[in-house]
Protein backbone atom coordinates (compact mmCIF):
# COMPACT_ATOMS: atom_id res chain seq x y z
CA UNK A 1 0.00 0.00 0.00
CA UNK A 2 1.54 3.71 -1.10
CA UNK A 3 2.51 5.32 2.19
CA UNK A 4 1.07 9.23 2.32
CA UNK A 5 3.48 12.11 0.79
CA UNK A 6 5.71 13.49 2.27
CA UNK A 7 3.12 17.29 2.10
CA UNK A 8 0.76 15.09 4.47
CA UNK A 9 3.25 14.57 7.34
CA UNK A 10 4.75 17.81 6.98
CA UNK A 11 1.57 19.72 6.40
CA UNK A 12 -1.26 17.61 7.61
CA UNK A 13 -1.26 18.48 10.98
CA UNK A 14 -2.39 22.06 10.41
CA UNK A 15 -5.63 20.95 8.06
CA UNK A 16 -8.90 20.74 9.62
CA UNK A 17 -9.44 17.17 11.34
CA UNK A 18 -11.96 16.67 8.46
CA UNK A 19 -10.07 17.52 5.56
CA UNK A 20 -7.58 15.05 6.95
CA UNK A 21 -9.87 12.18 7.37
CA UNK A 22 -10.61 13.04 3.74
CA UNK A 23 -7.13 12.67 2.27
CA UNK A 24 -6.43 9.97 4.42
CA UNK A 25 -9.16 7.88 2.76
CA UNK A 26 -8.35 9.32 -0.79
CA UNK A 27 -5.94 6.97 -3.32
CA UNK A 28 -2.35 7.53 -1.76
CA UNK A 29 -1.06 7.32 -4.81
CA UNK A 30 -2.85 10.07 -6.73
CA UNK A 31 -1.70 12.24 -3.77
CA UNK A 32 1.78 12.65 -4.52
CA UNK A 33 0.90 14.45 -7.53
CA UNK A 34 -0.50 17.24 -5.64
CA UNK A 35 0.96 20.83 -6.27
CA UNK A 36 -1.58 22.86 -4.16
CA UNK A 37 -4.43 22.57 -1.99
CA UNK A 38 -7.15 24.72 -2.13
CA UNK A 39 -9.54 25.99 1.13
CA UNK A 40 -12.19 28.56 0.54
CA UNK A 41 -14.85 29.05 3.19
CA UNK A 42 -18.19 27.41 2.56
CA UNK A 43 -16.74 26.26 -0.66
CA UNK A 44 -15.91 22.33 -1.41
CA UNK A 45 -12.25 21.23 -0.41
CA UNK A 46 -9.97 21.24 -3.39
CA UNK A 47 -6.52 19.92 -4.71
CA UNK A 48 -4.38 21.05 -7.34
CA UNK A 49 -3.00 17.76 -9.52
CA UNK A 50 -0.74 19.02 -11.82
CA UNK A 51 -2.71 20.94 -14.18
CA UNK A 52 -6.31 19.69 -12.96
CA UNK A 53 -7.90 20.18 -9.88
CA UNK A 54 -10.37 17.74 -8.20
CA UNK A 55 -12.96 18.13 -5.49
CA UNK A 56 -12.47 16.14 -2.30
CA UNK A 57 -15.51 13.97 -0.94
CA UNK A 58 -15.65 13.42 2.58
CA UNK A 59 -15.09 9.46 1.21
CA UNK A 60 -12.02 10.54 -0.36
CA UNK A 61 -13.53 10.22 -3.60
CA UNK A 62 -11.17 13.08 -5.84
CA UNK A 63 -14.31 14.26 -8.23
CA UNK A 64 -13.49 16.35 -11.34
CA UNK A 65 -17.29 18.10 -10.52
CA UNK A 66 -18.71 18.32 -6.95
CA UNK A 67 -20.76 15.60 -6.58
CA UNK A 68 -20.59 15.22 -2.90
CA UNK A 69 -18.15 18.17 -1.67
CA UNK A 70 -16.90 18.07 1.58
CA UNK A 71 -17.61 21.98 2.15
CA UNK A 72 -14.95 23.65 4.11
CA UNK A 73 -16.43 25.86 7.10
CA UNK A 74 -15.24 29.42 7.77
CA UNK A 75 -14.14 28.09 11.46
CA UNK A 76 -12.23 25.58 10.06
CA UNK A 77 -10.09 28.83 7.49
CA UNK A 78 -9.63 30.33 10.68
CA UNK A 79 -8.31 27.57 12.65
CA UNK A 80 -6.13 27.06 10.07
CA UNK A 81 -4.52 29.95 9.40
CA UNK A 82 -3.94 30.83 13.35
CA UNK A 83 -2.38 27.05 13.60
CA UNK A 84 0.11 28.05 9.87
CA UNK A 85 1.00 31.55 12.04
CA UNK A 86 1.84 29.33 15.12
CA UNK A 87 -0.79 31.11 16.97
CA UNK A 88 0.88 34.14 16.75
CA UNK A 89 -0.54 36.11 13.66
CA UNK A 90 1.53 39.09 14.48
CA UNK A 91 4.52 37.67 14.00
CA UNK A 92 3.83 37.04 10.93
CA UNK A 93 2.16 40.65 9.97
CA UNK A 94 5.02 41.61 6.96
CA UNK A 95 4.32 38.28 5.33
CA UNK A 96 0.72 38.34 5.58
CA UNK A 97 0.53 42.13 3.83
CA UNK A 98 2.56 39.87 0.86
CA UNK A 99 -0.45 37.90 1.22
CA UNK A 100 1.54 34.85 1.66
CA UNK A 101 3.26 32.69 4.48
CA UNK A 102 6.13 30.36 4.11
CA UNK A 103 5.99 27.36 6.16
CA UNK A 104 9.25 25.09 7.57
CA UNK A 105 9.56 22.39 4.44
CA UNK A 106 9.38 25.36 1.29
CA UNK A 107 5.49 25.73 1.36
CA UNK A 108 3.93 28.61 0.28
CA UNK A 109 0.43 29.55 1.56
CA UNK A 110 -1.36 32.13 0.02
CA UNK A 111 -4.33 34.26 1.88
CA UNK A 112 -7.34 35.61 0.76
CA UNK A 113 -9.55 37.24 2.63
CA UNK A 114 -10.71 40.96 3.50
CA UNK A 115 -7.80 43.18 3.34
CA UNK A 116 -7.42 46.13 5.32
CA UNK A 117 -5.53 48.72 3.07
CA UNK A 118 -4.96 52.18 3.19
CA UNK A 119 -3.58 54.82 0.79
CA UNK A 120 -3.25 52.13 -1.51
CA UNK A 121 -0.77 49.89 1.08
CA UNK A 122 -2.19 46.94 2.21
CA UNK A 123 -2.08 46.83 6.16
CA UNK A 124 -3.72 43.44 7.41
CA UNK A 125 -5.55 40.74 6.23
CA UNK A 126 -8.03 40.48 8.95
CA UNK A 127 -10.43 38.30 8.31
CA UNK A 128 -9.13 35.03 6.05
CA UNK A 129 -11.49 33.04 3.84
CA UNK A 130 -9.01 31.21 2.03
CA UNK A 131 -5.73 29.32 2.05
CA UNK A 132 -3.73 28.31 -0.99
CA UNK A 133 -1.16 25.58 -0.02
CA UNK A 134 1.64 25.33 -2.45
CA UNK A 135 4.06 22.58 -2.48
CA UNK A 136 7.52 23.82 -3.59
CA UNK A 137 8.55 21.02 -5.93
CA UNK A 138 12.75 20.55 -5.58
CA UNK A 139 13.51 18.38 -8.64
CA UNK A 140 17.36 18.58 -8.37
CA UNK A 141 18.81 17.86 -11.77
CA UNK A 142 16.14 19.52 -14.14
CA UNK A 143 18.61 22.59 -15.29
CA UNK A 144 20.84 20.06 -16.72
CA UNK A 145 20.31 20.28 -19.95
CA UNK A 146 20.67 24.14 -19.78
CA UNK A 147 23.69 24.51 -17.65
CA UNK A 148 25.99 23.66 -21.08
CA UNK A 149 24.13 27.23 -22.50
CA UNK A 150 24.43 29.83 -19.47
CA UNK A 151 28.41 28.37 -18.63
CA UNK A 152 31.64 28.79 -20.56
CA UNK A 153 34.48 27.21 -18.84
CA UNK A 154 34.17 29.03 -15.70
CA UNK A 155 32.22 31.64 -16.92
CA UNK A 156 28.77 31.92 -16.28
CA UNK A 157 26.89 34.01 -18.62
CA UNK A 158 24.35 36.28 -17.75
CA UNK A 159 21.15 34.47 -18.71
CA UNK A 160 16.93 35.34 -19.12
CA UNK A 161 15.42 32.52 -18.91
CA UNK A 162 11.41 33.21 -20.92
CA UNK A 163 8.61 31.08 -20.32
CA UNK A 164 4.90 31.03 -20.11
CA UNK A 165 3.45 30.59 -16.88
CA UNK A 166 3.85 27.18 -15.21
CA UNK A 167 6.53 25.95 -17.31
CA UNK A 168 8.90 25.40 -13.97
CA UNK A 169 10.89 28.50 -14.20
CA UNK A 170 11.40 28.86 -10.52
CA UNK A 171 12.32 25.34 -10.35
CA UNK A 172 14.90 25.50 -12.76
CA UNK A 173 16.12 29.04 -11.13
CA UNK A 174 16.40 26.54 -7.86
CA UNK A 175 18.57 24.15 -9.55
CA UNK A 176 20.71 26.75 -11.56
CA UNK A 177 21.39 28.38 -8.02
CA UNK A 178 22.41 24.67 -6.62
CA UNK A 179 24.39 24.07 -9.63
CA UNK A 180 26.19 27.32 -9.83
CA UNK A 181 26.88 27.52 -5.95
CA UNK A 182 28.11 23.47 -5.50
CA UNK A 183 30.43 24.06 -9.07
CA UNK A 184 29.60 22.40 -12.63
CA UNK A 185 31.30 20.56 -15.01
CA UNK A 186 34.09 20.92 -12.46
CA UNK A 187 34.56 24.69 -12.42
CA UNK A 188 34.38 26.39 -8.04
CA UNK A 189 31.63 26.91 -6.91
CA UNK A 190 30.12 30.39 -7.74
CA UNK A 191 29.33 32.72 -4.90
CA UNK A 192 25.56 32.81 -5.37
CA UNK A 193 23.13 35.59 -4.04
CA UNK A 194 19.02 34.86 -4.83
CA UNK A 195 16.96 37.94 -4.32
CA UNK A 196 13.70 36.13 -3.55
CA UNK A 197 10.93 38.81 -3.74
CA UNK A 198 8.38 36.25 -3.37
CA UNK A 199 9.97 33.23 -1.52
CA UNK A 200 9.61 30.91 -4.26
CA UNK A 201 12.81 30.00 -5.11
CA UNK A 202 14.50 29.36 -1.66
CA UNK A 203 11.14 28.89 0.06
CA UNK A 204 13.13 30.31 3.58
CA UNK A 205 11.80 30.79 6.28
CA UNK A 206 13.15 33.41 9.03
CA UNK A 207 15.87 33.88 6.22
CA UNK A 208 16.62 30.27 6.23
CA UNK A 209 16.84 28.46 2.76
CA UNK A 210 14.00 25.58 3.12
CA UNK A 211 15.16 24.12 0.00
CA UNK A 212 18.58 23.07 -1.55
CA UNK A 213 20.35 26.21 -3.38
CA UNK A 214 23.82 25.63 -3.13
CA UNK A 215 26.53 25.48 -0.57
CA UNK A 216 27.80 28.98 -1.42
CA UNK A 217 24.38 30.85 -1.86
CA UNK A 218 22.94 33.67 0.24
CA UNK A 219 19.26 34.27 0.23
CA UNK A 220 17.56 37.84 0.44
CA UNK A 221 14.22 36.44 1.63
CA UNK A 222 10.52 38.89 0.57
CA UNK A 223 12.90 41.84 -0.44
CA UNK A 224 11.97 43.69 -2.92
CA UNK A 225 14.02 43.02 -6.57
CA UNK A 226 15.74 46.46 -7.67
CA UNK A 227 16.53 47.19 -3.50
CA UNK A 228 17.82 43.31 -2.70
CA UNK A 229 20.35 43.61 -6.03
CA UNK A 230 21.82 46.59 -4.90
CA UNK A 231 22.34 45.35 -1.22
CA UNK A 232 23.77 42.40 -2.49
CA UNK A 233 26.31 44.20 -4.87
CA UNK A 234 27.53 46.45 -1.06
CA UNK A 235 27.31 43.93 1.19
CA UNK A 236 27.39 40.20 -0.19
CA UNK A 237 29.90 40.30 -2.88
CA UNK A 238 28.32 38.10 -5.33
CA UNK A 239 29.27 36.52 -8.40
CA UNK A 240 26.38 35.65 -9.31
CA UNK A 241 22.83 37.22 -8.83
CA UNK A 242 19.57 35.47 -9.22
CA UNK A 243 15.86 36.55 -9.28
CA UNK A 244 12.75 35.73 -10.62
CA UNK A 245 9.96 37.62 -12.94
CA UNK A 246 11.77 40.96 -13.60
CA UNK A 247 9.23 43.20 -15.53
CA UNK A 248 9.93 46.58 -14.11
CA UNK A 249 11.94 49.44 -15.19
CA UNK A 250 13.93 49.69 -11.54
CA UNK A 251 14.62 45.82 -11.76
CA UNK A 252 16.04 46.34 -15.17
CA UNK A 253 18.02 49.61 -13.83
CA UNK A 254 19.34 47.03 -11.13
CA UNK A 255 20.55 44.59 -13.68
CA UNK A 256 22.61 47.09 -15.51
CA UNK A 257 24.20 48.44 -12.26
CA UNK A 258 25.19 44.72 -11.48
CA UNK A 259 25.91 43.95 -14.78
CA UNK A 260 28.41 46.90 -14.57
CA UNK A 261 29.80 45.68 -11.33
CA UNK A 262 30.81 42.31 -13.19
CA UNK A 263 28.77 40.43 -11.53
CA UNK A 264 26.54 37.97 -13.70
CA UNK A 265 22.51 38.04 -13.69
CA UNK A 266 20.63 35.15 -14.48
CA UNK A 267 16.80 35.92 -14.61
CA UNK A 268 13.19 34.57 -15.28
CA UNK A 269 10.20 36.59 -17.36
CA UNK A 270 7.18 36.00 -18.40
CA UNK A 271 6.57 35.37 -21.85
CA UNK A 272 5.96 33.24 -25.08
CA UNK A 273 9.33 34.23 -27.09
CA UNK A 274 11.53 37.38 -26.87
CA UNK A 275 9.17 39.21 -28.68
CA UNK A 276 7.26 39.13 -25.53
CA UNK A 277 10.09 40.08 -23.77
CA UNK A 278 11.00 43.11 -26.11
CA UNK A 279 7.54 44.46 -25.98
CA UNK A 280 7.89 45.03 -22.04
CA UNK A 281 9.52 48.42 -21.55
CA UNK A 282 11.41 47.39 -18.23
CA UNK A 283 12.85 44.80 -20.24
CA UNK A 284 13.61 46.33 -23.60
CA UNK A 285 16.31 48.48 -22.44
CA UNK A 286 17.61 45.14 -21.10
CA UNK A 287 17.64 43.55 -24.34
CA UNK A 288 19.19 46.86 -26.19
CA UNK A 289 21.61 47.09 -23.55
CA UNK A 290 22.82 43.56 -24.32
CA UNK A 291 22.33 42.93 -21.02
CA UNK A 292 21.80 39.20 -21.23
CA UNK A 293 24.55 37.06 -23.33
CA UNK A 294 21.78 34.35 -23.50
CA UNK A 295 18.20 34.18 -23.60
CA UNK A 296 16.87 30.90 -23.08
CA UNK A 297 13.29 30.22 -23.82
CA UNK A 298 11.05 27.58 -22.25
CA UNK A 299 7.52 25.65 -23.25
CA UNK A 300 6.24 22.48 -24.22
CA UNK A 301 6.34 20.24 -21.04
CA UNK A 302 7.53 21.93 -17.88
CA UNK A 303 11.12 23.10 -17.94
CA UNK A 304 11.90 21.65 -21.58
CA UNK A 305 14.23 24.22 -23.12
CA UNK A 306 12.39 25.23 -26.56
CA UNK A 307 15.70 27.52 -27.57
CA UNK A 308 18.84 29.49 -27.01
CA UNK A 309 19.26 32.91 -28.00
CA UNK A 310 22.23 35.00 -27.92
CA UNK A 311 22.43 39.20 -26.83
CA UNK A 312 22.02 39.94 -30.51
CA UNK A 313 18.92 37.65 -30.63
CA UNK A 314 20.27 35.15 -33.29
CA UNK A 315 19.27 31.13 -32.62
CA UNK A 316 22.04 28.99 -30.93
CA UNK A 317 20.31 26.34 -30.44
CA UNK A 318 16.58 25.21 -31.16
CA UNK A 319 15.24 21.99 -29.80
CA UNK A 320 15.10 19.24 -32.64
CA UNK A 321 11.82 18.24 -33.60
CA UNK B 1 -2.84 21.98 90.06
CA UNK B 2 -4.77 19.02 89.39
CA UNK B 3 -5.30 16.88 85.97
CA UNK B 4 -8.44 18.88 84.96
CA UNK B 5 -7.37 22.40 85.65
CA UNK B 6 -4.51 21.34 83.56
CA UNK B 7 -6.96 19.95 81.24
CA UNK B 8 -9.13 22.76 81.19
CA UNK B 9 -6.29 25.49 81.01
CA UNK B 10 -5.05 23.55 77.91
CA UNK B 11 -8.22 23.48 76.33
CA UNK B 12 -8.84 27.09 76.70
CA UNK B 13 -4.82 27.84 75.60
CA UNK B 14 -5.88 25.85 72.66
CA UNK B 15 -9.32 27.55 71.38
CA UNK B 16 -7.54 30.54 71.55
CA UNK B 17 -4.93 29.54 69.57
CA UNK B 18 -7.63 28.23 67.21
CA UNK B 19 -9.74 31.42 67.32
CA UNK B 20 -6.30 33.74 66.90
CA UNK B 21 -4.76 31.51 64.25
CA UNK B 22 -8.07 31.70 62.18
CA UNK B 23 -7.93 35.16 62.47
CA UNK B 24 -4.44 35.33 61.28
CA UNK B 25 -5.64 33.07 58.38
CA UNK B 26 -7.92 34.96 57.05
CA UNK B 27 -5.30 38.12 56.98
CA UNK B 28 -3.10 35.85 55.36
CA UNK B 29 -5.13 34.85 52.27
CA UNK B 30 -5.95 38.72 51.81
CA UNK B 31 -2.20 39.45 51.71
CA UNK B 32 -1.82 36.46 49.53
CA UNK B 33 -4.75 37.76 46.94
CA UNK B 34 -2.25 41.18 46.75
CA UNK B 35 0.72 38.84 46.22
CA UNK B 36 -0.82 36.96 43.47
CA UNK B 37 -1.71 39.81 41.57
CA UNK B 38 1.86 41.54 42.08
CA UNK B 39 3.40 38.79 40.73
CA UNK B 40 0.81 38.46 37.52
CA UNK B 41 1.14 41.94 37.17
CA UNK B 42 4.74 41.29 36.71
CA UNK B 43 4.58 38.16 34.82
CA UNK B 44 2.46 40.00 32.08
CA UNK B 45 4.46 42.97 32.09
CA UNK B 46 7.61 40.36 31.49
CA UNK B 47 5.74 38.96 28.17
CA UNK B 48 4.16 41.92 27.43
CA UNK B 49 8.05 43.64 26.53
CA UNK B 50 9.20 40.55 24.76
CA UNK B 51 6.52 40.33 22.26
CA UNK B 52 6.86 43.77 21.80
CA UNK B 53 10.68 43.88 21.34
CA UNK B 54 11.10 40.72 19.86
CA UNK B 55 8.92 39.08 16.42
CA UNK B 56 9.09 35.46 18.03
CA UNK B 57 6.41 32.96 17.83
CA UNK B 58 3.87 32.65 20.84
CA UNK B 59 5.89 29.82 21.86
CA UNK B 60 8.94 30.68 21.82
CA UNK B 61 8.39 34.12 22.87
CA UNK B 62 6.43 32.01 26.58
CA UNK B 63 9.62 29.83 26.97
CA UNK B 64 11.56 32.74 26.85
CA UNK B 65 9.66 34.73 29.40
CA UNK B 66 9.30 31.64 31.86
CA UNK B 67 12.99 31.57 32.67
CA UNK B 68 12.53 35.45 33.52
CA UNK B 69 9.78 35.09 35.87
CA UNK B 70 9.40 33.81 39.32
CA UNK B 71 7.33 31.27 40.02
CA UNK B 72 4.85 30.40 40.05
CA UNK B 73 4.35 32.54 36.22
CA UNK B 74 7.26 30.09 35.05
CA UNK B 75 5.43 26.75 35.30
CA UNK B 76 2.89 28.69 33.79
CA UNK B 77 4.19 29.85 31.23
CA UNK B 78 6.47 26.48 30.28
CA UNK B 79 3.34 24.75 30.14
CA UNK B 80 1.29 27.02 28.54
CA UNK B 81 4.43 26.93 25.46
CA UNK B 82 4.65 23.10 25.86
CA UNK B 83 0.24 22.98 25.15
CA UNK B 84 0.88 25.13 21.65
CA UNK B 85 3.13 23.01 20.70
CA UNK B 86 0.49 19.99 21.05
CA UNK B 87 -2.01 22.26 18.40
CA UNK B 88 -3.76 24.09 21.13
CA UNK B 89 -4.88 27.70 20.35
CA UNK B 90 -3.32 30.31 22.96
CA UNK B 91 -7.35 30.23 25.38
CA UNK B 92 -6.93 26.19 25.23
CA UNK B 93 -2.83 26.00 25.91
CA UNK B 94 -3.44 28.83 29.09
CA UNK B 95 -6.78 27.22 30.31
CA UNK B 96 -4.76 23.96 30.05
CA UNK B 97 -2.15 25.52 32.28
CA UNK B 98 -3.72 27.41 34.80
CA UNK B 99 -5.97 24.24 35.62
CA UNK B 100 -2.44 22.41 36.69
CA UNK B 101 -1.56 25.63 38.82
CA UNK B 102 -4.19 25.49 40.97
CA UNK B 103 -4.11 21.79 41.90
CA UNK B 104 -0.40 22.78 43.14
CA UNK B 105 -1.92 25.31 45.72
CA UNK B 106 0.71 27.90 44.97
CA UNK B 107 -0.67 31.56 44.17
CA UNK B 108 -3.01 30.48 42.00
CA UNK B 109 -5.55 29.33 44.77
CA UNK B 110 -6.22 33.11 45.11
CA UNK B 111 -7.19 33.03 40.95
CA UNK B 112 -11.01 33.96 40.94
CA UNK B 113 -13.13 32.75 38.58
CA UNK B 114 -13.18 36.49 37.22
CA UNK B 115 -9.62 36.09 37.16
CA UNK B 116 -9.47 32.66 34.91
CA UNK B 117 -11.93 34.58 32.85
CA UNK B 118 -9.75 37.55 32.38
CA UNK B 119 -6.72 35.69 31.74
CA UNK B 120 -8.74 33.54 29.01
CA UNK B 121 -9.85 37.17 27.22
CA UNK B 122 -6.29 37.76 26.83
CA UNK B 123 -5.24 34.70 25.76
CA UNK B 124 -7.94 35.36 22.55
CA UNK B 125 -6.12 37.87 21.19
CA UNK B 126 -2.06 37.23 22.58
CA UNK B 127 -1.46 35.48 19.08
CA UNK B 128 -4.33 38.09 16.77
CA UNK B 129 -2.47 40.71 15.15
CA UNK B 130 -0.18 43.42 16.76
CA UNK B 131 -3.22 46.29 17.56
CA UNK B 132 -5.43 43.77 19.25
CA UNK B 133 -2.64 42.10 21.09
CA UNK B 134 -1.75 45.48 22.21
CA UNK B 135 -4.93 46.22 23.34
CA UNK B 136 -5.39 42.61 25.40
CA UNK B 137 -1.92 43.56 27.19
CA UNK B 138 -3.82 47.19 28.26
CA UNK B 139 -6.78 45.33 29.45
CA UNK B 140 -4.91 42.87 31.52
CA UNK B 141 -2.94 45.07 32.97
CA UNK B 142 -5.98 47.74 33.71
CA UNK B 143 -7.89 44.66 35.32
CA UNK B 144 -4.84 43.22 37.33
CA UNK B 145 -3.85 47.30 38.47
CA UNK B 146 -7.48 47.85 39.94
CA UNK B 147 -7.78 44.19 41.62
CA UNK B 148 -4.82 45.00 43.21
CA UNK B 149 -5.70 48.52 44.38
CA UNK B 150 -9.06 46.89 45.34
CA UNK B 151 -7.06 43.77 47.31
CA UNK B 152 -4.57 46.11 49.07
CA UNK B 153 -7.45 48.23 50.41
CA UNK B 154 -9.19 45.35 51.54
CA UNK B 155 -6.24 44.39 53.07
CA UNK B 156 -5.93 47.01 55.07
CA UNK B 157 -9.65 47.76 56.27
CA UNK B 158 -9.93 44.09 57.21
CA UNK B 159 -6.39 42.23 57.59
CA UNK B 160 -6.43 43.65 60.88
CA UNK B 161 -10.31 43.02 61.87
CA UNK B 162 -9.85 39.54 61.11
CA UNK B 163 -6.70 38.64 62.93
CA UNK B 164 -8.05 41.21 66.17
CA UNK B 165 -11.50 39.48 66.25
CA UNK B 166 -9.66 36.03 66.14
CA UNK B 167 -8.00 37.13 69.08
CA UNK B 168 -10.82 38.69 70.85
CA UNK B 169 -13.12 36.08 69.90
CA UNK B 170 -10.73 33.26 71.65
CA UNK B 171 -10.71 35.74 74.85
CA UNK B 172 -14.15 35.36 75.04
CA UNK B 173 -14.55 32.00 74.42
CA UNK B 174 -11.79 31.33 77.02
CA UNK B 175 -13.69 33.15 79.45
CA UNK B 176 -17.14 31.84 78.75
CA UNK B 177 -15.08 28.62 79.06
CA UNK B 178 -13.60 29.47 82.38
Amino acid sequence: MAQMPKWYQEIGPLLPQRARMALLACEHTKLQLVTEIRMRANRPFMLQLGREDRFVSAAGALQKTPEDPFIIQPEEIRRTFEAICQHSIYAFENEIRNGFVTLRGGYRVGIAGRVNAQNGQVLSIPHCAGLCIRMMREIQGCADGLMEHITRGDEVLPTLIVSPPMMGKTTVLRDIARQLSNGVFGAQGKRVCIIDERAEIAGAVNGVAQLDVGLRTDVLDACPKAKGMMMALRSLSPEVLITDELGSEEDAAAVLEAAFAGVKVIASAHGQDQKDVWNRKGLAVLLEERAFARILILGGQAGQLLKVLDEQGRTLWIRPV
Amino acid sequence: MDTASLMKWGTCGLLFLCCTGAGFLFSGGLKKRIAFLQCSLEAVDHLHTQLIYGSDPLRQALADTARRVPEPYAALYENAQKHLGMHMDAVQAFSRAIALEKGKGNLFACMTEADEQAFKQWAVRLGGDRQGQQAAFSMMTSYLKQNLKAAETEYMRLGRLYRSSGMLVGALLVVLFL
